[in-house]
């Protein structure tokens, strides 16, 4: 795999999910995407690995996945077909957040860990039990032996949701895409599957997709980060770009949103005035313009183009002049 | 919120609250153990300050809310609060003192999807709890209810409508106009702002702030992120498992704690600018379960600092070595960990 290229629109009754979404993810990088809840970056995961709900489809757009320099458009197999299954949890690995309820609770956990290594390699009952137990041990869950049979229910949280990166990573896949896994944990026990995951990633050179709401935690993982809104990618780049210098008023006012550990408590945060408007009223211009203080007309009428700014520095916003810096807002921020 | 806070007479004290709650097992359901969700707290909590408790679930945080509104009673210990004539017993009062210390003491709760009922008005769910207060004339309410919206920024004709029609952030504001309806001295928070997205906790963060420096009440603001806690709190109360383990000022945070669990959670919390500026301890394994906690310190167990004494005898809260007369750690360590 050298490139991921997805590009596609998805409609479910007749809603616009995503809209011209363009992503890539080198080989033996950590890709972040981030945005706020309905922004539709569940939805690219979905749409990748073709897990959509049944409403939902891919309208147009490719999604390729490239191997040995030979690309295999995902979205053009069968979506149960077995060159697709081939992929799924064979060559792409997923991690979803809820854990309780992607895992069986009447079958016992390493009989589900066993289960894709026996689908998809020739192994025999013993030699996957082996390996399975071998990668309990390396995620650190204790008493690997003994764990392997027991059920999910018996698991803590973060427990379970080493049970399910297990899952994804048993079969050595190239891409593992890992949607908001550690949303439901406690920070502490954050810290540790974040660990677990960067090293996962670096051991094997794997490729990696997180999905979060967290920017926070995006700057400690990531190589490249992807900002959505509202089914658009507004800003993408590396790490530094986005999170340290970043230039759409979205990234901005969701980074500033935010307060650090060490903010100054005599400054207000910054606010995004109204809320996100639903997928169903979108306006042909910009998806942010009607909340944003920089907006001009133009901004509302027409398809706002990615702008690429020095070290490939992707920006959807017609505001920047040529070295992507905004204009003085139009409007007044108002705090509250 | 530079205020000074005068550190002298508490409005509400708790001392060595404890909530145990039964364990049953058995076809006779009887009752095998006990979850010690509270196991001694003291928290004094003052006029005009933000004091915010955080802690990771399961560390008894929402029980210690619950404890402080009197929806529940506490296992053990004394909850007093200064009703203008010095601090005074709110456990067990009867009808009219209990209506007298709900007027002083308001709740919100983390889920604003369920603290409304669906089908009354939500301008109906505010006058109603200022009828149940005593508030007669119908004008006065109303005044008082568009005073309240005003503050947080929510329009009178909005009252009209029903509570599905707004958004989580809007709800969650009606729930803020609901307790400042009735003027409280002390609200309790609980995870008020953990649903919402971050522009829209952004929105709410600043709202209580500046209510908070307008009115000069006291809140109690219960959450489980460290950067919100500290940003909005006056002090910050850390909990682990059932009791608290630190307080401090919240500019202490990050560089002045000393317990060493508030050390593990912060650094534990993804943060840009801080980014190997923390002082790191990683925590191995998890918290256990409260069912069968450990005898002496609770975070013995995890601890890397763990000593002898602390897995038999339990510490006290104590004065911080750093000699500020409001920070306070509950350890044994005879100096602060990794040389703060």
């Amino acid at each position: 795999m050298k490139d991921v290229n997805v590009s596609f629109t998805v409609e479910s009754s007749n809603l616009h999910i995503l809209r011209d979404v363009s992503l890539q993810v080198p080989r033996g990088s950590f890709l972040c995407i981030v945005g706020e809840s309905g922004c539709g970056k569940s939805v690219t995961a979905q749409a990748i690995v073709q897990l959509l709900p049944d409403n939902g489809r891919v309208d147009s757009g490719l999604i390729s996945y490239y191997e040995s320099g030979k690309a295999t458009e995902l979205n053009k197999l069968e979506k149960f077909g077995r060159e697709m299954r081939s992929f799924r949890g064979a060559k792409i690995g997923m991690i979803f957040q809820d854990t309780l309820s992607s895992l069986n609770p009447a079958h016992r956990v390493g009989r589900q860990v066993a289960e894709s290594l026996l689908q998809h390699q020739n192994l025999s009952k013993d030699e996957a039990k082996e390996r399975v137990i071998e990668l309990f041990r390396k995620l650190g869950i204790p008493d690997p032996e003994r764990r392997f049979n027991a059920y999910p229910h018996e698991f803590s949280g973060g427990m379970r949701q080493r049970v399910m990166i297990a899952i994804a990573t048993i079969c050595e896949p190239d891409l593992v895409i890992a949607d908001e896994p550690t949303t439901a944990l406690d920070v502490t026990i954050q810290a540790q599957i974040m660990t677990l995951l960067k090293n996962l990633q670096k051991s094997a050179q794997r490729t990696f997709i997180l999905i979060t709401h967290n920017m926070a935690l995006v700057s400690e993982v990531a190589d490249h980060v992807a900002v959505m809104y509202l089914g658009r990618v507004v800003e993408y780049g590396s790490v530094d770009q986005v999170l340290r210098s970043p230039r759409h008023p979205y990234t901005q006012a969701l980074l500033q949103s935010v307060p650090s550990l060490d903010a100054d408590k005599s400054v207000e945060l910054k606010t995004v005035d109204g809320q996100t408007p639903s997928p169903a009223e979108v306006t042909k211009g910009c998806e942010f313009a009607e909340r944003c203080l920089f907006a001009s007309d133009t901004c509302k009428d027409r398809v706002i183009p990615l702008m690429t700014f020095e070290g490939n520095h992707q920006v959807r916003c017609i505001r920047l002049d040529e070295k992507g810096n905004l204009p003085k807002p139009d409007k007044a921020g108002s705090n509250v | 919120m530079s205020r000074e806070i005068a550190l002298t007479e508490p409005l509400y004290q708790a001392k060595g609250i404890k909530k145990y709650f039964p364990v049953t097992g058995g076809v006779l359901r009887r009752k095998i153990g006990e979850v010690k969700a509270l196991d001694g707290v003291d928290l004094d909590i003052y006029r005009g300050e933000t004091i915010s408790v955080i802690g990771e679930s399961g560390c008894g945080k929402t029980t210690l809310g619950r404890m402080l509104a009197v929806l529940q009673k506490p296992t053990g210990g004394e909850l007093s609060f200064d009703f203008g004539d010095g601090l005074k017993n709110v456990v067990g009062l009867n009808r009219t003192e209990e209506l007298a210390f709900r007027r002083r003491v308001q709740m919100i709760f983390q889920d604003p999807y369920t603290s409304f009922n669906p089908r009354q008005r939500v301008g109906a769910a505010i006058d109603e709890v200022l009828q149940v207060h005593g508030m007669k004339d119908p004008e006065e309410r109303f005044s008082r209810i568009k005073e309240s919206c005003e503050m947080v920024n929510m329009r009178v004709e909005y009252l009209q409508r029903y509570p599905h029609e707004f958004s989580g952030g809007q709800r969650q504001r009606l729930a803020i106009a609901r307790c400042l309806a009735i003027k409280p001295e002390l609200i309790i928070a609980d995870e008020i702002v953990s649903a919402l997205d971050v522009s829209i906790q952004a929105q709410i963060i600043n709202l209580l702030r500046q209510i908070q420096r307008e009115t000069g009440l006291s809140f109690v603001f219960i959450t489980h992120d460290v950067a919100v806690a500290r940003y909005v709190g006056h002090r910050i109360a850390v909990m682990y498992l059932g009791s608290v383990v630190e307080i401090l000022p919240a500019g202490a945070l990050p560089q002045n704690a000393e317990h060493p669990y508030t050390i593990a959670l912060l650094s534990a919390v993804p943060d840009m600018n801080l980014q190997g500026k923390k002082k790191e301890i990683v925590l191995q394994g998890e918290v256990p379960s409260p069912i069968d906690a450990p005898s002496g310190c609770a975070f013995s167990t995890r601890c890397p600092y763990v000593m002898d004494i602390c897995k038999i005898a339990r510490p006290v809260l104590r004065l911080a070595y750093d000699t500020d007369p409001s920070h306070q750690v509950a350890c044994h360590l005879e100096k602060p960990p990794i040389g703060a």
